[in-house]
């Protein structure tokens, strides 16, 4: 007995101890296996949901929409370092590493996420993408690779933990054996606690496969957004899309309709018998289309057709652009025994349809815009030039011709000018139409610049058949424009190039067709003329000028100069700003040939104010230096002054380069001064209160009246260079000439500049006769920036107080209060 | 002469009232602007950061408080003249300003939040929200909002 108590008594201690540990065991394998499984979906979860939010953010174009999905996948990352923490807070040593790398490969992930977002957000969808195919592609596959192996660290240590328990208990039996009633009551705690491990982990696997399903619903959302993201095409992306309706129940089937001017156009269908399918098609119900309204009648109407094949129609679901617009329809079919819950599944197509196709017709969009005038809707130059260039293949080809016309109204900018830029804009979708009402179908227009419109016309004989299109094009003129309530005659100059005649590339055959037009304008325009090679090269030369002239200062190709000015003692009164233009078709032009271009086509006004803002930023910048440069004259041309707002800008360009107002002097001719001259005085005033100075240039070439200079608010005369040319010792007539100027203006308080001086003894003479300040080749030619910059170094070292005195005369900043 | 041009210029709406706080991403190196420099970044003169990466432009939209304070009183501009004013900088050739439209200022303190080369102007109540934690304050010629001098108000 003693020895069975002995035995049970061993027998129970063996027992308990093993039932301890087996207690023990299944307490950590619950809890690696629970928690941890847990953790491991919620790390998967929310490192999907980080991705697709982020997804998200790329289909769509408005920050304000980019924003809340940034922010989401900013709030799954913060997430998945949550769930990671509890992770490595259960202290188990196998999946350590696994962490660490898994921590790793997603921090990696996570900063790279982040600059592809500010991308995105910067509206560099384009940049982004490349970055996130290039790299943050890779990175989250890597991310997800590293957590597969977390998870299957985590499933390792649950198997180990299971034999682990197994043994135990087996262990325990033999003990338990011994002592009977007590252990099996024990046994029998042991059997519900492992029925309830098995109940849980039961529950974990379900839990896993609804979590599996979710996934997999995010899986699908995330592929078709990258198709919607990489511009897959509309229809096999819709049809993604309503598949999604036959992965919820297998009988259910769906159809997309889109917008298509105003009715509806069945896109796609999935799932649906193709009976069902044609008779949607065929049967759109026309008057309640998408972008109509009638929504409900909508729903009846297809319902009743889908009644007929025995199918029950979910409510019409209408599909929103982020404008508001109705873009489309979407529609759940199912039999009519199984008809399901539509709503959830409904709600999750419309919204991934809507943004395809909001995507779509934002690319059709951006398409039409980067062929086609915004304001007209006629083709822009590009899609022009594709159209002659196919033309003119297909005139090869079939021993054809065509023409080239270029179309250029008359006096548009005054029309601009008076009446303003809305009325402006009128007139030329006026005109667009006129010309498209006065052409064949098989004929283009396009507009390709301001006031200037082309025409493509195709199967001609012979020139007189453009001539005659010409002739009609012209005729379209004929009546008057309604213009602000009033009617205004309007005609137009056009030139004609022949294919393959006069060209066979669009380039030639529009310059071309320029020339005849400019020819046109020439004869007075309202007529038309046929390019003919034996047009001057003057002409050539001017259309060459005016074209590029355009683009001159995109293209970098305009620069300035400097000339020293001198003072009677030989030290430096101030530079003068020359403009240059160097164009690689017309070389180097010069400004008397350029500037009266840019003052007939208007782009004085900005080529003019580049002048200035350059030549005042390194005027402030010499300054810095601690260069004394007394100021820097600028020419303006009087057209500048012509809208009112000259004196503004010039306090804005001042203010913007730090140069104090006495520091610039800005040249005018007395010609210009002349015409408007009460208008221009004005301004002149203004900014001369704030301190700039003023010169009247090319002096005594005008015509100005000498009872007006007196009245002049200008502070300086320069003498032009055609009297300075003569001035040497014994042209008496020059020299009285030029000492009476010098005298009048001395008398009017007025300095004095010669221009042009080429000789020592020119030099002498303007000396003896009181000329203040010297210009001309003899003292420093026109030099670069760096060149002038070298000579300032060479006669006067910088020092700080130039700059000190610079400062204090500066334009005070606004103040915003 | 700056009265003289602001009498001809078009009131468009009524002043806008309060204070103003000029926000950028944490990492941003400038912690300090004068008041010049802010102008020159908002009127598009200045486009990048010492750094050299391109300044984006966060904006209210047109109508909003901070938007009419930009307009009426730190640019002294109409929003036609703005734009204009911008498109020159394109027509010239330069590189182009980088403006975003946002709806409120929480959206533009999250913007400015995820984008290390924005700046925003905000009114200072909206630095309370949560979505304008986590930015950067810049001190304006030395100040920041509430103290003594502080001139954006």
């Amino acid at each position: 007995m003693a020895v069975f108590v002995a035995g049970a008594f061993l027998g129970s201690s063996f027992g308990i101890r093993g039932l301890n540990q087996a207690l023990t065991s299944t307490r950590d394998l619950y809890r690696v296996d629970t928690s941890g499984s847990q953790m491991e979906s919620d790390l998967e979860y929310e490192t999907e949901e980080s991705r697709r939010a982020f997804l998200y953010a790329l289909a769509v174009t408005d920050p304000n929409d980019q924003l809340p999905y940034v922010v989401e996948a900013r709030q799954a990352s913060q997430r998945v370092e949550q769930a990671l923490n509890r992770l490595r807070a259960l202290g188990v040593p196998e999946i350590s590493t696994e962490v660490e790398r898994f921590e790793s490969a997603w921090t990696k992930y996570d900063e790279v996420r982040d600059d592809i977002m500010a991308l995105i957000l910067e509206g560099h969808a384009a940049a982004a993408l490349q970055v996130e195919s290039q790299r943050g592609q890779p990175m989250f596959a890597a991310a997800l690779a590293s957590l597969h192996a977390l998870k299957g660290a985590l499933e390792v240590r649950g198997r180990s933990d299971s034999l682990r328990v197994n043994a135990t208990l087996l262990r325990s039996i033999g003990g338990l054996a011994a002592f009977g009633l007590s252990t099996l009551v024990i046994l029998g705690l042991l059997i519900k606690a492992n029925r309830s491990r098995r109940q849980t982990l039961q529950w974990l696997h379900a839990t896993n496969a609804d979590l599996a399903a979710a996934k997999e619903i995010e899986g699908e959302r995330a592929s078709i957004l990258e198709l919607v993201s990489t511009r897959a095409p509309l229809a096999s992306t819709l049809e993604k899309i309503v598949a999604l309706a036959a992965g919820r129940d297998v009988e259910a089937g769906a159809a997309v309709w889109t917008a298509n001017a105003g009715e509806a156009q069945l896109q796609v269908t999935a799932n649906l018998p193709r009976e069902l399918a044609e008779a949607l098609k065929l049967h759109a119900p026309p008057q309640s289309g998408p972008a109509r309204g009638g929504l409900e009648e909508f729903s009846r109407y297809s319902a009743k057709l889908a009644a007929a094949f025995g199918f029950d129609a979910s409510p019409a679901k209408e599909l929103r652009e982020a404008s508001g617009e109705r873009i489309g329809i979407l529609q759940m079919f199912a039999p009519d025994a199984g008809a399901p819950a539509w709503q959830p599944t409904l709600d999750q197509m419309a919204q991934l349809a809507s943004v395809a196709i909001e995507n779509s017709l934002l690319y059709e969009r951006l398409a039409f815009q980067a062929q086609h005038d915004t304001l007209t809707g006629l083709p822009n130059r590009l899609l022009f030039q594709d159209r002659v260039q196919q033309a003119t293949r297909a005139a090869l080809r079939h021993g054809k011709k065509g023409a080239v016309i270029w179309i250029d109204l008359d006096k548009y900018k005054q029309i601009n000018d008076t009446l303003g830029h809305r009325v402006g804009d009128e007139v030329l979708c006026e005109v667009a139409r006129r010309l498209q009402m006065s052409l064949r179908t098989s004929d283009s227009v396009a507009r390709v610049g301001g006031d200037e419109f082309t025409v493509l016309a195709q199967d001609l004989a012979q020139p007189e058949d453009a001539e005659r299109v010409a002739a009609t094009l012209l005729a379209s003129f004929a009546l008057p424009f309604e213009l602000a309530a009033n009617q205004t005659a309007l005609t137009a100059s056009l030139g004609i190039s022949m294919f393959p005649e006069h060209g066979e590339d669009p380039l030639t055959l529009l310059r071309n067709a320029d020339i005849a037009m400019y020819s046109a304008k020439q004869a007075g325009g309202g007529t038309f003329r046929m390019f003919r090679s034996a047009l001057s090269d003057s002409m050539q030369r001017r259309v060459l000028l005016e074209r590029e002239l355009k683009t001159a200062l995109e293209r970098n190709e305009m620069n300035l100069n400097y000339q020293p000015l001198l003072d009677r003692n030989g030290h430096l009164d101030g530079v003068e700003a020359l403009l240059r233009w160097n164009n690689p078709e017309a070389g180097q032009v010069p400004p008397i040939e350029f500037i009266p271009i840019a003052e007939e086509t208007g782009l004085i006004a900005s080529i003019g104010e580049w002048v200035t803002r350059t030549a005042c930023r390194n005027a402030a910048r010499w300054l810095q230096l601690g260069y004394d440069v007394p100021h820097i004259a600028v020419n303006v041309s009087a057209l500048q002054f012509a809208d009112g707002k000259f004196t503004a800008l010039v306090e804005r360009i001042l203010r913007e380069c730090g140069l104090p107002p006495s520091r610039l002097e800005l040249e005018i001719t007395e010609t210009a001064l002349m015409n408007n001259l009460v208008g221009v005085i004005e301004q002149i005033g203004l900014l001369r209160r704030l301190g700039v100075r003023f010169a009247i240039d090319d002096f005594g070439t005008g015509y100005s009246s000498l009872s007006h200079l007196q009245n002049l608010p200008v502070d300086c005369v320069k003498i032009d260079r055609s009297f300075i040319k003569d001035l040497e010792p014994g042209a008496e007539g020059c020299t009285t000439l030029v000492r009476g100027i010098i005298a009048l203006a001395h008398n009017l308080g007025l300095q004095v500049v010669a221009e042009g001086v080429e000789t020592a003894q020119q030099l002498a003479l303007l000396k003896t006769l009181g000329c203040d300040i010297n210009q001309g080749f003899f003292l420093h030619r026109p030099m670069s920036e760096e060149a002038l910059e070298q000579l300032l170094r060479a006669q006067s070292p910088p020092t700080e107080s130039v700059q000190d005195v610079a400062e204090a005369e500066l334009i005070p900043s606004a103040s915003p209060a | 002469m700056a009265a003289l041009l602001a009498a001809s210029m078009p009131q468009y709406a009524a002043e806008p009232a309060g204070t103003f706080a000029a926000v950028v991403h944490q990492s941003n190196s400038t912690h300090n602007l004068r008041f010049r420099d802010l102008v020159s970044l908002f009127e598009g003169a200045s486009r990048e950061w010492p750094n050299g990466s391109a300044v984006v432009l966060v904006e209210r939209d047109a109508g909003s408080t901070p938007f009419r304070y930009l307009m009426l009183r730190l640019l002294n501009t109409t929003p036609g003249e703005y734009k204009r004013s911008l498109q020159n900088i394109e027509y010239r050739g330069e590189a182009p300003v980088s403006i975003k439209i946002l709806n409120s200022d929480a959206a533009a303190c999250q913007f400015v939040f995820n984008v290390p080369s924005a700046i925003a102007i905000v009114e200072t109540n909206s630095l309370a929200s949560p979505a304008c934690s986590g930015i950067q304050v810049l001190r304006i010629d030395g100040k920041l909002p509430g103290e003594e001098g502080y001139r954006l108000k």
